[in-house]
């Protein structure tokens, strides 16, 4: 069976679901974190399989840009997830609840 | 040139009149960190007051940025009205944020780190404006939603601020990622990452919009592009506070530094706005003669979607207003409110519509700001924003109140204000659209958003029982202590909103000319 591009797109499909039902689940900061890496990763897989498929440069170059976004956003997510467990010791975003109304 | 490097080397004058203000914020950054490293004493006040400065050179050449021919150095970027209106937005947003935070509205102490992520946030903002393709789309997004998440976590040492930061990146990165994962399958069926073709681009140019003008049979009402189309929305409906991407928005606004909150709520919306219109424009067609049967019933289905999403985000945000005390919170659910009303422009996908959303945009500037500005001057000098705070203030701050609520009556919608002139025109464009299709959805849809501005009547109206009808016994005792600084500040923001109630039509007639080749 050679692979055709819905099996790209299955498994892209298949991480993103992962991805959404993590981020659903999860109430731990970190956990809410890795499952957004899941859904960007899902768009990653997307657009090389446009690629492998169409021949086309454009979706490999858009992959690179949403890699360097993914780790840059990251950086600031745990920059700010270690300001609150400093203040907390608890990272837990149900916990997280001083601003209520 | 050897090998068409000529290609490669940006014509400076052609980027200069149409990305001047772009080109000015991102030479600026560089710039106010060596500024921070030469100076040594009052770093901030320095380097502050160097960003004011840039900032209002970026805006004044946003003013007179060239939009004429609206093809762009690549068709990457557009400089067309639409990008140009945005951007003045941000710029001028960017520039009130800046004279705030410098004046220490916001009790924190800022740094130098702060105007520099001012400055990245207003350049990601005016690039969301003119994005036209879809890794653009998202790098710009993201510009301005990175520094977003480290401006609103800026106070510190307030738990509270670090709270509305982990809330705001949490549910940024998500929708975002839900955004990107909705172009990376658009960018699959047109085959193309443009959005929109620019006109005098090179011959063969294909975008989404003229892929699916001509391909109408392959992608119109298909489930999967439909579903596609809903992705990319919530990522923009997050960005602009709409439902049910709204949750973030009171707890980010209430423990963000008062002046972030003003830009968060007016530069945020606005680029998530172009970037929405751009988008819808893109994935509608267009409008024109190539409608046909088929696509103008997908269009309804994403009008519907739409209208779905006006009507749930005005009635949560008016409603759940109801029952707030605290004034920043108020404001943010009305900052969701409001978002709704801006959607209802873009229901009707439309050039009026368009203009609308223009003009309610210009209005929302001064209301929002002028709102927020003077709830941090009540937290400053009477240490809460609970609505008790202004109990009395009508007779012991009379110059605060009155200008106070000018902005209330503005964000109402009632006359004499420019916020009656920024509804009507919303309005107008649904029941006008209404009837010309004899559609009964958008009559009952023009008459919930009626209902609606009664709701927020209601919570508005608090604050003047409470500034002018309190037990008399607040009537006395300390007012405000407004500097000369303070008060012209509330008086710039207050006077636009009954200039533009008598002369509105100057500002829409603008809109209507920046808005002429959309759709």
């Amino acid at each position: 069976m050679s692979i055709s591009l819905y099996h790209y797109l299955g498994l892209g499909a298949a991480l993103f679901a992962i991805g959404v039902i993590g981020v659903v689940t999860r109430r731990n900061a970190i956990g809410l974190l890795i499952g957004v890496e899941l859904i960007l990763n899902a768009a990653n897989i997307n657009l090389v399989g446009f690629s492998r498929f169409s021949g086309k440069l454009e979706p490999q170059v858009f992959a690179l840009f949403v890699i360097v976004l993914a780790a840059a956003e990251a950086a600031v997510a745990l920059a700010i997830v270690l300001q609150l467990f400093d203040k907390r010791k608890d990272v837990d975003v149900d916990r997280a609840s001083a601003l209520k109304g | 040139m050897l090998l068409g490097a000529e290609a490669f080397i940006p014509d400076v004058s052609a980027l200069f009149s149409h990305f001047g203000a772009e080109v000015v914020l991102a030479l600026g950054i560089p710039l106010l960190l060596v500024a921070d490293l030469f100076t040594r004493r009052n770093k901030e006040s320095v380097t502050g007051a160097l960003s004011l400065v840039l900032l209002t050179v970026a805006l004044v050449l946003g003013l007179w940025q060239d939009s004429s021919s609206s093809v762009g150095l690549t068709s990457l970027l557009r400089a067309d009205g639409l990008a140009k209106g945005f951007r003045v937005i941000a710029l001028a947003s960017g520039v009130i944020t800046a004279v705030a935070a410098l004046r220490g509205g916001d009790a924190v102490r800022h740094r130098t780190e702060f105007f520099v992520l001012l400055m990245g946030a207003v350049l990601g903002a005016c690039l969301t404006a003119a994005a036209n393709e879809m890794a653009m789309l998202y790098l710009a997004i993201e510009t301005l939603s990175i520094a977003g998440y480290l401006l609103a976590g800026f106070k510190r040492r307030d738990p509270q601020g670090s709270e509305a930061a982990l809330k705001y990146i949490i549910f940024g990165a998500i929708s975002s990622g839900m955004m990107l994962y909705g172009l990376t399958l658009l960018y699959g069926f047109g085959g193309t990452s443009l959005l929109t073709t620019p006109p005098g681009a090179p011959e063969g140019t294909v975008s989404l919009q003229s892929y699916l003008q001509e391909n109408a049979s392959a992608l119109a009402m298909k489930p999967a592009f439909i579903a596609a189309v809903v992705l990319v929305f919530a990522g923009l409906a997050y960005k602009i506070a709409a439902a049910p991407f709204h949750f973030w928005c009171p707890d980010v606004y209430q423990g963000a530094p008062t002046s972030v909150a003003g830009f968060l709520a007016v530069a945020g919306k606005g680029a998530g706005l172009a970037a929405f219109i751009r988008i819808v424009q893109a994935v509608t067609g267009g409008a024109g003669d190539h409608i046909t049967d088929l696509l103008a019933r997908h269009n309804d289905v994403i009008r519907t979607v739409l209208i779905g999403m006006s009507i749930a985000t005005m009635t949560i945000g008016n409603v759940a207003a109801l029952r707030q005390r605290n004034a920043k919170r108020i404001l943010a659910y009305s900052a969701i409110a409001h978002a709704g009303y801006i959607l209802m422009g873009l229901t009707v996908t439309s050039r009026a519509g368009a203009t609308a959303m223009l003009f309610y945009m210009g209005v929302y500037v001064f209301m929002t700001f002028g709102a927020f500005f003077m709830v941090a001057l009540v937290e400053r000098e009477k240490g809460s924003c609970d609505l008790s705070a202004f109990e009395g203030l009508g007779f012991r701050a009379p110059f605060f109140a009155v200008s106070f609520a000018i902005v209330l009556i503005s964000l109402t919608g009632l006359p004499p204000t420019g916020g009656f002139w920024a509804k009507v025109f919303l309005f107008e464009g649904v029941f006008s659209y209404g009837g010309a299709h004899s559609s009964s959805l958008y009559l009952w849809f023009g008459v919930i958003g009626l209902l609606n501005g009664v709701i927020s009547l209601v919570y508005y109206a608090r604050f003047l029982k409470a500034m002018y009808l309190a037990d008399p016994e607040h009537n006395t005792g300390s007012g405000l202590e407004l500097g000369l600084a303070d008060k012209s500040m509330v008086f710039a923001m207050t006077l636009p909103q009954l200039v533009l109630g008598v002369m509105f039509a100057g500002l829409y007639e603008t809109a209507q000319l920046l808005v002429v080749d959309l759709f």
